[in-house]
């Protein structure tokens, strides 16, 4: 039986999406075999990260209602042979999800894949429920910022009381990834730090992914930043994909460059 | 001439608070069914229409003869002991955005209560940890730390952030009124 991770984050914008898109890959590039399914039903982005937007036949309502069979929508990744993508329906909205239908569904892909990833809708309504309702573990990913950590607080929050694992007297694990830190800034004090993020989420820290530019690029293109080998952002998910395979690889700081004579000079004197 | 001599217990009182005098009346209902009570002062409608409901015989500004004090054995009615008996809760998780715990006794909570999570207590609250989020108590105190950024509500009054110190304090009445005050670290140690 596979593992089935569900990606939250509370809010929305924080990079959900991206980092679904790119753990994924990064699973798959590590040599295990990974299906990401988005279950954002009714506002689908998973399939234009991916670049796979024009391969999406049939979607994962289409399945769980029989319509169509899960070899059928299943969708190849093209950067990769190991990682496989379930399209969300962007026709209907959360209301079609049913628990009965989604726990077949995610126990199937978990007999064929090592490593399930579920996509969590934005916000804590039932779109979210029904998301963690049958994951083994979740991935919260945050930004460095005080509404994301509160959102993300009561996502997790949601999550030990209502998933079907807490209801069996388990527990979910909780990852958290810190994204878009900006160095400088955590530097200066502008920003909140780690620890502080830590402190008040309490749960096990899987990364941190730094602010990059290049993330907005690679989205528009359909090509993950996973792929490009110069990206920091790239590299940072790379390692958490392979925490997440087993390795144990200590988590890396992002760091600020000190780019031409100022910067330097700054950096002497801070 | 045919007449009748009797020896009566009469209860003398003035009515200063009238819930206060119900309550009393009422718990020792039994003994005064037999008294004849004489009530100094004014007496007010409401005590009035309660002693003709329970049928108590009963004169208002009188004077007696010659009357001899003795003490009853009355029970004084104690509602301040009934309001606090459930037990207490301790709660050893940290309180996330969006939970809430209401309770009708006191609760005393170990962990972190982040900002949007809601403690509820008619009882006192004791938070040990960082509070971010909303505590209401109609106890007899809160305990709490250096907090800035919580709400923290003292029977309904909404206690001033800035007037927590850096270290445990303590919100309770004196005197009817509330009062801060910053515990130090060694008296903690019964925690």
């Amino acid at each position: 039986m596979g593992m089935i991770i569900a990606v939250i984050s509370g809010k929305g914008g924080v990079g959900k999406t991206t980092a679904t898109a790119n753990i994924g890959l990064g699973i798959a590039m590590y040599g295990r075999k990974c299906v990401v399914v988005d279950f954002d039903i009714g506002q689908r982005n998973l399939d234009m990260i991916l670049g796979l937007e024009n391969r999406v036949v049939y979607d994962l309502v289409q399945v769980m209602d029989g319509e169509a069979s899960l070899k059928q929508a299943l969708i190849k990744s093209k950067s990769n042979e190991n990682l496989y993508f379930l399209a969300a329906s962007q026709t209907k909205d959360k209301s079609v999800l049913v628990s009965s239908k989604i726990k077949k569904l995610v126990d199937e892909l978990s007999l064929q894949f090592e490593y399930v990833i579920l996509d969590a809708p934005a916000g804590i309504e039932s779109g979210y429920e029904h998301t963690i309702e049958f994951a083994d573990s979740a991935i919260i990913i945050v930004n460095p910022e005080v509404s994301s950590i509160r959102d993300s607080d009561r996502a997790i929050g949601i999550l030990d009381s209502k998933s079907q694992k807490v209801k069996d007297g388990e527990e979910v694990d909780k990852y958290l990834i810190i994204n878009r830190i900006i160095p400088e800034m955590v530097q200066s004090g502008d920003m909140l730090s780690s620890e502080d993020i830590l402190e008040i989420l309490n749960i096990k820290l899987l990364g941190k992914v730094a602010e990059d530019k290049g993330v907005v690029e690679a989205s528009n293109q359909g090509t993950p930043i996973i792929l490009n080998p110069k990206s920091l952002a790239g590299a940072a998910y790379k390692r958490i994909a392979a925490r997440l395979c087993g390795d144990n690889i200590p988590i890396q700081e992002p760091t600020v460059h000190n780019k031409g004579l100022v910067g330097k000079l700054k950096g002497l004197f801070s | 001439m045919k007449s009748n001599q009797y020896s009566i217990k009469v209860f003398e009182a003035t009515i200063e608070d009238e819930n206060k005098f119900l309550a009393f009346i009422d718990a020792n209902y039994e003994l005064f069914k037999h008294h004849l009570l004489c009530l100094q002062g004014d007496i007010p409608q409401r005590v009035q229409q309660y002693l003709e409901k329970k049928s108590l015989k009963y004169i208002n500004n009188f004077d007696f003869p010659k009357a001899k004090k003795i003490k009853d054995n009355f029970i004084m009615p104690h509602h301040e002991e009934q309001k606090c008996k459930e037990s207490c809760k301790v709660i050893s998780e940290p309180l996330r955005s969006g939970q809430y715990v209401e309770h009708a006794g006191d609760v005393v909570v170990a962990e972190r209560i982040n900002s949007g999570a809601k403690v509820v207590a008619k009882g006192n609250v004791i938070a040990l940890n960082v509070v971010n989020g909303d505590i209401s108590s109609m106890g007899d105190f809160i305990l709490v730390g250096d907090t800035q950024k919580s709400n923290i509500l003292f029977h309904g009054v909404k206690i001033d952030n800035t007037l927590l110190e850096n270290r445990l304090n303590k919100i309770e009445f004196v005197d009817n009124e509330i009062v801060i005050k910053a515990i130090s670290k060694k008296e903690l140690t019964w925690v």
